[in-house]
Parts: C-alpha cells; sequence; structure tokens
C-alpha cells in the first residue's frame, strides 16, 4: 500500500441535531492548529448565516488538518454533511469521499432519531464508525447506558467510545487518536489514471467554479487537462489546493487527499455533484459509481414584492446559481404578480433556503407562489406538454389526461410506527410496494407516492408521526395519470393566476373551501366587497367574502394633528406598497402562501 | 416661572411677529382649560388682547363638566361659544371611561352652559368600553336640548384616552370597528333627524353654527398655535412647540424663543388642502388649487380620481368623498399620496 495513503484519514462527522457536531469540529481545528483560537467563530464550518441560525449545514466546508501521533505527522480530512432530504444525494456523494465517520451521541439523550438515520446512512456507506459519547461535563450525563444503547440499538462496540465534552475541550485528544487508529486509510492507486470524485462545487469569482474534490487515483496538478466524466467537458486545470480550511494552493492532489481542482470553469453546471473528473489524455476508462444527474422536483414562482425591483431579483438569482447548480429559473409573468421568474428546486427546503438567501443578502422582498411539480399533460389532439406552472394548463376541453411525477419513497422506521405511516401514505394517495423487516428494531416501507403529495408537507408529518424517528428517502419514478384538476381561486371575479394550483379531484372541495377561507382571512377588507371564489373551470365550488371595510379614518384633525395624520398616511401607504394590487384587490404577499398551509383535520 | 408665565411669555413674543394681523377666531383648549382657574384664563386673554389685533367673531372654550361653574366668567372674558367634554350620558361608560364626571353631572352643566351662552357643542366619544348603540344615542338624545352643536369622535385603541386600571387590564372588551361604525351611524342620523348637518368627519351642527374655528383648519388657512405641544402654521411654515409642559416652560424661562419651523413644500402644501379638504362636506374647491399651486388637478390625479370614482361625488369643480363613504377618508386621502 502507498506509504503516503496510510498517513490520510477522511471522516465525517454524523449526529442528532444539538448533539455537539459543529462544535466538535471546532475543537478539533482547534487542537490539530488548523484555525487558531482567535479566529474561531462559533461553528466554522457553516459558513452561511442562514446556517448557523437554523442550525443545519447546507453547504460543505472541507478541511485538512495535521496530527502528529507516535511521532508522525497525519493529514485528517474533515467533510462535513448537509442534514435534510431534500440533500441526500449531496450527503451520499460526501460520505463516498470519506473512508470513516465519527458518530456522537449526547450523553444526557443517549440516541435520538437522527442519530440512527445518519449512523445508518454511514453504514449503508461501507464507512467506519467512531462512536463518541459528547457532554459528559453534564450532571445529567449518562455515558453507560448511553453505550449500552449503542451497542444495542445499531449494534456498534461502544466500549472505547471516547468520553469527551466538545463544549469544555475534555478528551479531544482521544477522538484524533481513535481516527488515526480505527479509521481505514484510503485504498487508491496512485498510479492509475485520475478519477477524482467531486462531491461539492462553490464559485469564486477570482478562479470560476471549483470542484471540491476527492482524489480516488491517480494525481492531478496544475496544467493538466482535464474532462468531466458525465459531459466530456474538458478544462485546463489552473490550480490545485488544500482547505486549511481557506483555500490553500498546493502543487499536486494526489490519491487519498481531498482539496479543490480550480480550472476557469465559468459556470457551476459543469462541476455537478458526484460526477467524476479525469485527465484529457490516458483518462481513466471508467468514472466512479454513483453519478445521478440531479433535476428540480419543485417548482415556484418568485416575484419582487415590488415589480421595479425585477432586474435586481434577476442579477440575485444570477449571482446564487454561480454557487447553486440544482437551482433553475426562467423568467415568467403572471397577471397577478407582474414579471418575474419560475424556479425549480430540489425541495422544499432548497426553496425557503434560496427564498431567504435572496431576501437577506440581497435585500429584496419577494412574493412567492405556492409550490407546484412537473405535471404531463396530454392533449386531445395527441400533443403532449409538461406544465410547471398550474396556470398555464390548457383548457379542461382540450385536456384527454394529466399525469403526474411519482415517487418511489423508502421510509425507515423503527416497527412501532408502522401503522400511522401507513395510514399517512394511504391519505397521501400512495401505493404500497412493500414491507421489509431489516432486522427488529428497523422496518423499511416502500411506497409508491404522488410526488405533488410528498412536496406539501410529508416530511413533516412523517417526523411528527413517528416523533423524529421515520427517515424517507425517494427517487423519481415516472409519471402516473390520475383524476387531476386545476383549481382557480377568483377575487373580485377575476381569475387570480399566481393561485391557482392542480390537486385530484376528490380533493378539490376541501381545499376550495379551506383556501378560501385563509383568503378571507389574510386579504385585508378593502374600499369594496370582495367576493373570494375557487372554481373548477367556469364552475363555482367555493365562496367567501371579504367585507368592505367600512371605517378607515382619523377622527380628529385639527391643527396639531395634520402633521401627525400625514406621517400615518405615509406610513399606512407604505405598508400597502408590499401588497400586491390585482384590479382594484389589494393583496398580501403571504395570501400567495397561504394556499399552502393545511389545516390539520384536512 | 410658571406654566401661564410661559403662556404669557411666548403671547407676548408671538404678537411682536404677527401682531399686526387681525384674528377673528380664538380657541382655548386642547385639554382641560378649566383646571388653570378663571384668574389664569383671565391672564391669558388679556396678554391676547394686549399684543395682537383680536377681533373676533368666535371665541370657543373647552369646558368639562365638572368644572366649578365658569359660565358666567367665561363670558365675561369675551368667550362666545362652549365645547363641552360630556363623552357619554351613560355612567356605568363614563366610569369604565375613567371620566370624573357622570351623566347628572354633565347634564346640570350644560344647563347652566345655556343659561350664559347660545352656542353650545357636546363632544360625544363613540367606541368606548361597555357603551352600545343604544348608549350612543341616547347621549345624543340627552344633549341635544342644550346644544346647537355636536361633535362625535370614533375611539380609537392608539388615542391617548383618560382609562380606568380595570381597563387597561383588559377586564372590559372595547367595541370593535363594526360595533364603532354602527354607533356613528345611528348618532348621524339621530343628529339629522334633529336638524343638524355634518359639515365634516366628526361634526355636525345647526345651520350657521359650525366652528369657524376648525373649518379654518380644514380649509389650510393659517392659524397661530400658542401653549404646550401646539401647532402653528404661518408663511407655508409649520411651527411645533415642546409638547411637554415642563421642557416647554423651561424654553421660555431661558428665553428660547420660538419654536424651529418646518418649511411645509409646495407638494405637501397641495396634499395637505386635498387631505383636509375632504373631510368636510363643503369638498375641496379644485378651481381654488388650480389657480393657487397653478397645476391641472383633473389631470395630475386622472388615475386615482379613475380608481377612486365610485367614492368621489363632483359638483362643479368642487370634490368630495360620497356621503356615505366618509369613513373611508383615510383610505382615500392615501390614493392622492405621491
Amino acid at each position: 500500500m502507498d506509504p503516503r495513503e496510510q498517513k490520510i484519514r477522511n471522516f465525517c462527522i454524523v449526529a442528532h441535531i444539538d448533539h455537539g457536531k459543529s462544535t466538535l469540529a471546532d475543537r478539533l481545528m482547534e487542537l490539530t492548529g488548523a484555525v487558531g483560537k482567535r479566529d474561531m467563530k462559533e461553528q466554522l464550518l457553516d459558513s452561511m448565516d442562514i446556517e448557523r441560525e437554523r442550525g443545519i449545514t447546507i453547504k460543505l466546508t472541507p478541511v485538512r488538518m495535521k496530527y502528529v501521533y507516535k511521532g508522525e505527522e497525519y493529514t485528517l480530512n474533515l467533510i462535513d454533511t448537509p442534514g435534510h432530504v431534500d440533500f441526500t444525494y449531496e450527503v451520499s456523494r460526501s460520505l463516498a469521499a470519506c473512508e470513516g465517520a465519527i458518530l456522537i451521541v449526547d450523553a444526557t439523550q443517549g440516541i435520538e432519531a437522527q442519530t440512527l438515520t445518519n449512523a445508518y446512512l454511514a453504514i449503508d456507506n461501507d464507512l467506519e464508525i467512531i462512536p463518541v459519547i459528547n457532554k459528559i461535563d453534564l450532571p445529567s450525563a449518562r455515558p453507560d447506558e448511553c453505550k449500552q444503547e449503542i451497542e444495542e440499538v445499531i449494534g456498534l462496540d461502544a466500549s472505547e467510545a471516547p468520553l469527551i465534552s466538545a463544549k469544555e475541550g475534555i478528551n479531544i485528544e482521544e477522538v484524533l487518536e481513535q481516527i488515526v487508529e480505527k479509521l481505514p486509510s484510503p485504498r487508491g492507486d496512485g498510479s492509475a489514471p485520475l478519477r477524482a470524485l467531486i462531491f461539492d462545487s462553490a464559485y469564486d469569482n477570482y478562479k470560476g467554479a471549483i470542484c471540491n474534490v476527492r482524489i480516488v487515483d491517480g494525481s492531478i496538478r496544475a496544467g493538466t487537462r482535464i474532462v468531466m466524466m458525465s459531459s466530456g467537458k474538458e478544462f485546463e486545470c489552473t490550480e490545485v489546493g488544500i482547505f486549511t480550511p481557506n483555500m490553500q494552493a498546493v502543487d499536486e492532489l494526489k490519491a487519498g487527499d481531498v482539496g479543490y481542482i480550480a480550472a476557469s470553469i465559468k459556470n457551476v453546471k459543469d462541476t455537478a455533484v458526484g460526477d467524476t473528473i479525469t485527465t484529457a489524455t490516458c483518462g481513466a476508462p471508467e468514472p466512479l459509481k454513483g453519478y445521478k444527474k440531479i433535476s428540480p422536483m419543485v417548482f415556484a414562482g418568485i416575484y419582487p414584492a415590488d415589480g421595479s425591483k425585477y432586474n435586481d431579483l434577476r442579477d440575485a438569482l444570477d449571482k446564487l446559481n454561480l454557487n447553486d447548480a440544482s437551482l433553475i429559473y426562467e423568467a415568467e409573468t403572471s397577471g397577478a404578480l407582474g414579471f418575474g421568474f419560475r424556479a425549480g428546486f430540489l425541495g422544499l427546503l432548497h426553496m425557503e433556503i434560496i427564498e431567504e438567501r435572496l431576501e437577506r443578502e440581497f435585500d429584496l422582498d419577494l412574493v412567492t407562489t405556492a409550490p407546484s411539480v412537473s405535471y404531463m399533460v396530454r392533449k386531445t389532439n395527441g400533443e403532449v406538454l409538461k406544465v410547471d406552472n398550474p396556470s398555464h394548463l390548457p383548457n379542461p376541453a382540450e385536456i384527454e389526461e394529466i399525469s403526474e411525477p411519482i415517487v418511489k419513497a423508502n421510509i425507515y422506521t423503527p416497527p412501532e410506527y408502522v401503522g400511522s405511516i401507513m395510514e399517512l401514505c394511504q391519505e397521501k394517495r400512495g401505493i404500497f410496494v412493500n414491507l421489509t423487516y431489516l432486522d427488529t428494531s428497523r422496518v423499511r416501507i416502500d411506497y409508491s407516492i404522488p410526488l405533488a403529495e410528498i412536496i406539501y408537507d410529508f416530511f413533516d408529518s412523517l417526523k411528527s408521526r413517528t416523533r423524529g424517528y421515520a427517515s424517507l428517502e425517494y427517487e423519481m419514478d415516472g409519471y402516473r395519470a390520475d383524476n387531476l384538476v386545476k383549481l382557480d381561486f377568483l377575487l373580485n371575479g377575476e381569475t387570480c393566476d399566481a393561485l391557482s394550483l392542480i390537486v385530484h379531484r376528490d380533493k378539490a372541495y376541501a381545499r376550495a373551501r379551506s383556501i378560501c377561507e385563509r383568503l378571507k382571512e389574510v386579504i385585508p377588507r378593502q374600499m369594496f366587497e370582495i367576493p373570494v371564489q375557487a372554481a373548477i373551470g367556469s364552475k363555482i365550488i367555493a365562496r367567501e367574502t371579504v367585507k368592505a371595510l367600512r371605517k378607515d379614518v382619523l377622527a380628529k384633525c385639527y391643527g396639531g394633528d395634520i402633521t401627525r395624520k400625514k406621517k400615518l398616511l405615509e406610513k399606512q401607504k407604505e405598508g400597502k406598497k408590499r401588497m400586491r394590487q390585482f384590479g382594484s384587490v389589494a393583496i398580501p404577499s403571504e395570501a400567495f402562501m397561504s394556499i399552502l398551509k393545511f389545516d390539520d383535520n384536512e | 416661572m410658571s406654566y401661564i408665565d410661559a403662556l404669557c411669555e411666548e403671547i407676548r413674543e408671538a404678537g411682536a411677529r404677527y401682531g399686526d394681523v387681525p384674528i377673528d377666531t380664538l380657541y382655548i383648549g386642547g385639554g382641560t382649560p378649566g383646571l388653570a382657574g378663571i384668574r389664569a384664563l383671565e391672564r391669558v386673554v388679556n396678554a391676547l388682547d394686549r399684543y395682537f389685533l383680536l377681533d373676533l367673531d368666535e371665541f370657543t372654550v373647552e369646558v368639562n363638566p365638572d368644572d366649578d361653574n365658569p359660565y358666567r366668567a367665561l363670558r365675561a372674558l369675551g368667550a362666545n361659544r362652549l365645547s363641552m367634554g360630556v363623552q357619554c350620558t351613560d355612567d356605568a361608560v363614563l366610569r369604565v371611561a375613567g371620566r370624573r364626571h357622570d351623566a347628572a353631572t354633565a347634564l346640570g352643566a350644560l344647563g347652566r352652559a345655556c343659561e350664559c351662552f347660545d352656542n353650545v357643542s357636546a363632544d360625544i366619544m363613540l367606541g368606548l368600553p361597555e357603551q352600545t348603540v343604544a348608549k350612543a344615542t341616547k347621549s345624543v338624545d340627552d344633549v341635544l336640548p342644550f346644544v346647537k352643536h355636536v361633535s362625535a369622535y370614533m375611539l380609537k385603541l392608539s388615542d391617548s384616552v383618560p382609562m380606568s386600571s380595570a381597563l387597561r387590564r383588559g377586564e372590559y372588551a372595547l367595541p370593535d370597528d363594526d360595533l364603532t361604525v354602527d354607533m356613528y351611524e345611528a348618532v348621524y342620523a339621530r343628529l339629522r333627524e334633529r336638524g343638524m348637518a355634518r359639515y365634516e368627519i366628526s361634526n355636525f351642527s345647526l345651520p350657521g353654527y359650525e366652528s369657524r374655528h376648525n373649518l379654518k383648519y380644514w380649509r389650510r388657512e393659517e392659524y397661530i398655535g400658542l401653549g404646550a405641544a401646539a401647532h402653528s402654521e404661518i408663511d407655508d411654515v409649520r411651527y411645533a412647540n415642546p409638547a411637554s409642559i415642563v421642557e416647554y416652560v423651561s424654553g421660555k424661562r431661558l428665553g428660547r424663543g420660538a419654536a424651529r419651523g418646518e418649511p411645509v413644500s409646495e407638494d405637501e402644501r397641495i396634499f395637505e388642502h386635498i387631505m383636509l379638504a375632504l373631510r368636510t362636506a363643503e369638498g375641496l374647491d379644485t378651481a381654488m388649487l388650480d389657480k393657487k399651486f397653478s397645476i391641472n388637478f383633473r389631470k395630475r390625479y386622472a388615475d386615482v380620481l379613475k380608481n377612486l370614482a365610485p367614492l368621489l361625488v363632483w359638483r362643479g369643480d368642487v370634490l368630495s368623498i360620497a356621503d356615505d363613504k366618509l369613513l373611508l377618508e383615510s383610505a382615500v386621502a392615501r390614493e392622492f399620496m405621491i
């Protein structure tokens, strides 16, 4: 075996939320001198504000650490992983870049839902796992019970699990020692043709799209002509380097290394996660396994709340897109919302993150329509259309059949939740496929479910019905025709295109009623009475009325009140600007999202 | 230096600047001038008389029902109009609202005031806690034998109205907007039956008994405000005195002089004309506006006028809000903001 590779350990940290993943990462970096104590920001790896606030990792930031053990210097590469179902594929690719994982368990909480999910994910990716018991400094810590739980529930030997406190810096050294001792070193072939796995990419203003890679075989240095094996696109490598965690150029990356490759790539879309990079001449014959082209699943209209900010929104999307190849968007026009974009996302969380980043990093006020999936519509004349905006659905008379995307959903759960999960899947129009007992503590339930049902609130319902213990994986599984109809909403007699949605006919009446009620609540009373109606085609199936405003007045307005009154009117006017004018009706932004929310009894 | 000393000092200063302008209306109010006592009012009126060119057609004093029978003295001072803060003639409502007087006191005071004054107005509050439509209309019925003018104000929670602590603790429910509007409409209907016209959103009177002083505000004429928290507008500049009495008095003691003014821009003046005139039944004379500001009102606001058409009424060049839509005045005015 290559003696160089023997001195490398590539690993990730997996844990239930709040069990101390980021804190441990910080301590490891501190102890190995990767980051001086002075430069420590809390949770250094989560580089975006949103990540730090939500406590979730979206973007992966790897870091290289040097550690001397028994007189020998080792290179430890820590690769962080995102933690949400929308990013399952990204997680699997970053796990594929590692040989081992540290599994953190909170000594006061024991094993929790995500501990299990993440541990199984690591096991499924053939990673060697080091269990670590954290927070032993707390009075309620019960490390022995935790060890026992790990052995019984996950089936890992926990007898040597380090008892640490990441917060207090207790026993961190032991973790480092075990990483060296217990995790396997990479076993690539340094002399074979280059194969580098892209596990993430990011855009740098000076260097272009940067690939974060794990070199599996071979080596690469600046000047090498490289090729992306999925697309065949060629580039000249301009720089290779490592993360300290800041980018630092090096002469060469070799088998076993984790680092980055820059090649003046203009578009992050050319640096697809999971793709294999090889050399343009004498390249590897076969790419690494596991590459999947990711395509957006969820579509929504994004509009500037202030119509004049359209160009700002476009620039912001262009900028975000540099870093996020999975975001797609195209210009769209809505009768109610004016000029905006229809954007495609990996899932609802991805959508929320993009919206939040647009609002926060680019200071935009947005109006977002309810998310939709992409429907396949066969018209009576034989023509087939893809429709990802419900308002673009053809006239019902021209529609022969509407098919919707279906996913193969695999749900992993402890056996006690099987009943309520099946009930949920049934409610969501799922078709039962299979039920497998993996062992006494884990069941896999397979369902075929419309994606549209998954994207709304399936994941949240699943988590709440199983107290967080069930996990969900899904992949696209073609299209299935069903009795789908377009539900339109009329405000003051006019169809508001941005509110249209496609639903199953059996659910249309209940949805129509509850959305009308909700719209009545969120649309403020105005100078005129506003009928709010729901319709399928030309048939009205639900109606509510926003009563006319009777009073919008300042009772006293004498000499001393004039300035105050003017200021008040200005403030009110400003508030009204945040609403959308649809004909004579002003609609607050939240109205467009309100059709997303479900009642529990629906 | 007492507050009255400071006020007299301001009267002297203001008189030095504007003393040559004939003053034809005077309004002493904004709270409870009666509390200062008749002697104090005498000093103020004497100062005004000394430093200004008074030629008063209308001289109003705000009084409260529990003031110590000052009517004859006020009359002697030259006042010819009283505005009585009756609020409501239901004892339970008055108690919850934290008023010191009860209904009998209020009606007794009105009776005595009428012995000295022909022109008496009553303030009625609508939307008070525990108030009902019946209680509001009864209040109007109770005061009508005495008054030529009624001001009926719809209470808003944010208004700084003294309230009992029970109310602050939330033990009583305030009527919502709908109920408050119901009260207003009932009161308006009753006043109309009794020959009173609504000449402004909250003001009703028998013909010829409109408050000439207040009409000036809505016609955007110039005014001089004196005392703490008073505003003035002179030569398109607006001045505001400190709202706190302590600050006002110390300012005068240190001889700080007049408040610094804010010029009101032409666009703001145009808007204020619209905002204020649309409160009134007489409406906005757009021909006057066109001439005064060299604009074309109908062109300048073509879109707004089109959108608001169902709410507006034109009589020649005079624009007003339709009688049954007057309570949407703020919503209408907002549309005219540029």
